[in-house]
């Protein structure tokens, strides 16, 4: 990267005529007034935020903010949303952390990635990418397209990339070979010129030559760096909108109905689910066959698996649980009518009733009452033996139990004059609704990403300069390369050399780069 | 079939890797008597003049290195494809399949760059990363080795793709890593060390893999993301894995910004290389400690 020509912010551009030197306003005069204090407090932020070095910190900073993310253990984000949840689980965690637990929890650092901190530091970030985006833009067009072709001698006499050939033909004649030499290396020759060769003597003839590859290519940086703000745009996308569904626990028992809720008017009913074994036991396949409806009418009808979504209008249906449902009835013993009849899936974990209890639940009484429905933990289950349910009934309004019971198949129990009747048990699919616009964001900006990486990092773009001179031997030839990333263009030199050399040449000098491929080529074969 | 073909390829990685030192510290013999001249071409900027085109001839040793190393890579690969067969879906649902896959890329990687720079050196460092890789493969618990079926989330072909472009990318960070390292072995000013390419070159070379292996990891990121979308209903969902490779991923980031920077390029940047491919090496690992949607690929 060093002398390429391509530093950032204006560094190392040796083509360019020295800046002419800005007279300082704060300098000059004594007392600032409040507006220059404002423009160059202005400026002084802008600064702030074009530096790469800010960047490289902040792309550190999150790397640390990931780390701690991997190795330190994370905050279900199921239990984000409720209090109680939050603060069970986090003391649950002070015999690991001790003291530390509520500091570190007051920090973020159990839910690392939604965070204050972490979000200001892609705040900060995408700043960043902004202005420094902003800021670089005129210069790499400049470049692009207006590069300054004709050089004086001087500036072939430093560089990474130099060399001096000679030829013993006349000049006009060695342009010529030197133009069809870099056609060759895929170069596109955009000046030939004949031009003085000195102030001395300007009637000699000199002729300038420069050629360049791919030089609209860098620009793919800002194809890059515009996808990493559109990936943040993205992660917000859907919320912004407020057009985004996520319900990670739809249960649907098999052959039973369920609506989707929020904007639809979709209900999903399953047709049953299976399950297919290996032989070893482990599972080799499991869907559901779903049927989809929307306002009564048929929209859509798929089996659907792990790797197989069903897609509405932007919905996703994922299978991605399962386990049983119990089919209870209540009626009213005063009237005989039936209050509640379905099938609950038993898709939570509850430890209340014995050792992680499958549990689902549903309500009575214009949601005044819940009942809790647990089934065994397992064939070693305590209190619960296989084929039977524990039932429990709450108040909801102080979350007090008044009755538990368990019952088997068929059983009923009498309860504050309710029958419940335990019918049978069946199995439910757990599917992930989710619909998030996002995702078509993340996609476009995925793409920009990695089409504007590899214009950048795969055509990279180089640039020759020569100037031919006559001489004693006939002509001799003045070479010079710029390439941002190196760009074999040491390799391109020596290859342009080799040309040169099988037409006649003679190499005189070539800059340690170049010397150091051909030394390499020469030892190890070409 | 695929555990001893991993035998003989791990062994006959060590062998190359014998021969391959065997070049480096002839390299450091014979070039003493050039060095002096080298050393003035270390400068820079100095243009230097063409003395008579320096013919030497290659070193036997460099080439059994090569050959040694070629006969490696076809038992890696004989490996990784026996058990393609076995399984029948490409070798990647678990810490032996993904690691002789691993090896056999650092391997591959390692003689195509070589190739490419003309620098045989560098496999005398490689020999001993495949080596070792191949060495833990092989002690991983037999129970890895028996034929499991896929469990049904990994039954898709995204997920192929996403394990193949990640263990391509593994292996060039691999190779990356050891350009870091010969760069800092190798002097800045003063006697080079003859026996180690320039520096210019090792910073190429670890740039190079960086070209190569970044662009691959964001793919890997993406078609995780892909996959992940189709699986369970999210792009990212911070998984622990998913993190540590986002985290791989930033760190080779933050490279490519210090390599374009001229007091950020050199023994910073080359550090930068080495603690990406610790990242490599954790987020390979990771499966172990971190849990998450890929434990499955674990023990
Ligand atoms: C997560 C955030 C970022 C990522 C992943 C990223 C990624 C990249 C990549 C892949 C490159 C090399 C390809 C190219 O030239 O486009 C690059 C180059 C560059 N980035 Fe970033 N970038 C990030 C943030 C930034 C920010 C905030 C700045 C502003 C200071 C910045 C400034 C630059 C510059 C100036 C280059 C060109 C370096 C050169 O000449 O080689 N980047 N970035």
């Amino acid at each position: 990267p060093v002398d390429s020509g391509y530093g950032i912010q204006g560094r190392a551009i040796p083509i360019a005529e020295p800046p002419a030197a800005k007279p300082r306003k704060a300098a000059i005069s004594a007392a600032p007034s409040s507006q220059e204090r404002v423009s160059s407090f202005g400026e002084a932020l802008w600064r702030f935020f074009c530096s790469v070095r800010l960047a490289m910190s902040l792309i550190a900073l999150i790397l640390i903010a990931t780390m701690i993310g991997t190795l330190l253990i994370q905050m279900p984000p199921e239990l984000q949303g409720d209090a109680a949840s939050r603060a069970m689980w986090v003391t649950g965690l002070t015999p690991r952390f001790g003291d530390f637990t509520g500091l570190m929890y007051d920090l973020g650092l159990f839910s690392l990635f939604t965070s204050i901190w972490f979000k200001s530091l892609l705040l900060i970030l995408t700043l960043n990418i902004i202005v420094c985006t902003l800021n670089r833009f005129p210069k790499m067009w400049k470049q692009a397209t207006q590069t300054r072709m004709e050089v004086g001698p001087n500036f072939f006499t430093h560089g990474e990339y130099t060399a001096t050939i000679s030829l013993p033909v006349e000049p006009a004649a060695a342009e010529q070979q030197l133009a069809g030499v870099l056609k060759r290396r895929h170069l596109t020759v955009r000046l030939r010129k004949p031009v003085e060769a000195s102030k001395e003597q300007p009637a000699a003839g000199a002729f300038a030559v420069y050629a360049d590859r791919f030089r609209y290519m860098p620009l793919g940086t800002y194809l890059n760096h515009v996808g990493i703000v559109l990936i943040f745009i993205g992660a917000i996308w859907g919320t912004l909108l407020g057009s985004n569904i996520k319900i990670v626990d739809f249960a649907v028992p098999a052959g039973g109905d369920r609506a989707v809720g929020f904007d639809t008017n979709l209900v999903v009913h399953s047709n049953g689910f299976t399950e297919v074994d290996y032989p070893d036991g482990r599972a080799a396949d499991y869907y559901t066959d779903v049927v989809l409806y929307e306002n009564g009418t048929q929209v859509a009808a798929q089996r659907i698996r792990v790797n197989e979504p069903l897609e509405y209008k932007g919905i996703l249906f994922h299978q991605a649980f399962f386990g049983n449902a119990a089919d209870i009835k209540v009626t009213d013993d005063a009237t005989g009518n039936v209050v509640y009849q379905g099938s609950v899936p038993l898709a939570y974990r509850s430890q209340m009733y014995g050792p992680n209890n499958p549990m689902g639940s549903f309500s009575l009484a214009n949601g005044q009452m819940q009942v809790d429905v647990v089934e065994p933990a397992g064939p070693g289950d305590p209190t619960l033996r296989p084929g039977q349910v524990g039932l429990a009934m709450y108040r909801v309004q102080d979350d007090h139990q008044l009755w538990r019971t368990t019952l088997s198949q068929n059983q009923t129990v009498n309860e504050a004059g309710l029958t419940f009747t335990f019918q049978r048990e069946r199995q439910f699919s757990g599917l992930q609704v989710v619909r998030d616009h996002g995702v078509t964001v993340i996609f476009i900006a995925v793409a920009c990403i990695l089409i504007g990486i590899a214009l950048v990092f795969y055509f990279p773009t180089r640039r020759l300069w020569a100037r031919i001179e006559r001489s004693d031997e006939g002509a001799i030839i003045h070479l010079k390369g710029q390439a941002p990333r190196r760009a074999d263009l040491a390799r391109d030199l020596m290859r342009i050399g080799e040309h040169l050399k099988a037409a006649g040449a003679t190499i005189h000098a070539e800059s340690p780069a170049i010397l150091e491929q051909r030394e390499l080529f020469a030892e190890m074969g070409g | 079939m695929n555990f001893y073909m991993l035998v003989a390829g791990t062994m006959t990685m060590a062998v190359a890797g014998g021969f391959y030192v065997w070049y480096l510290l002839a390299q450091g013999v014979l070039r003493r008597s050039v060095s002096a001249n080298m050393a003035n071409t270390a400068g820079g900027t100095s243009t230097v003049m063409m003395s008579e085109q320096v013919k030497q001839p290659r070193h036997p040793a460099a080439t059994y290195a090569q050959v040694v190393n070629w006969v490696g890579l076809v038992f890696l690969g004989l490996a990784v494809f026996a058990r393609w067969m076995a399984v029948g879906h490409a070798p990647y649902s678990n810490q032996y399949e993904f690691g002789t896959a691993f090896t056999f890329s650092i391997v591959l990687l390692g003689l195509i760059l070589m190739r490419q720079f003309r620098q045989p050196t560098l496999g005398a460092f490689i020999s001993p990363i495949a080596v070792a890789m191949g060495v833990y493969v092989l002690t991983l618990p037999t129970a890895l080795r028996q034929v499991n079926p896929l469990i049904p989330a990994l039954q898709n072909p995204i997920l192929t793709i996403h394990v193949g472009v990640a263990i391509v990318a593994y292996g060039i960070f691999a190779i990356g890593f050891v350009a870091a390292l010969m760069y800092l072995l190798q002097r800045d000013g003063g006697e080079k060390r003859t026996w180690l390419p320039s520096r210019a070159i090792l910073d190429d070379i670890g740039y190079r893999s960086v070209l190569i292996g970044f662009p691959l990891m964001i793919l890997v990121l993406v078609l995780g993301g892909i996959w992940a979308n189709i699986a369970w209903g999210a792009f990212w969902s911070w998984d622990p894995k998913e993190t540590a490779a986002l985290a791989t991923t930033l760190c080779y980031g933050v490279y490519l910004h210090a390599h374009s920077l001229k007091s950020w390029s050199g023994n910073r940047a080359a550090w930068l290389l080495i603690l990406g491919f610790a990242l490599t090496i954790f987020t390979f690992f990771g499966n172990y400690f971190l849990g998450g949607l890929h434990t499955y690929g674990g023990v």
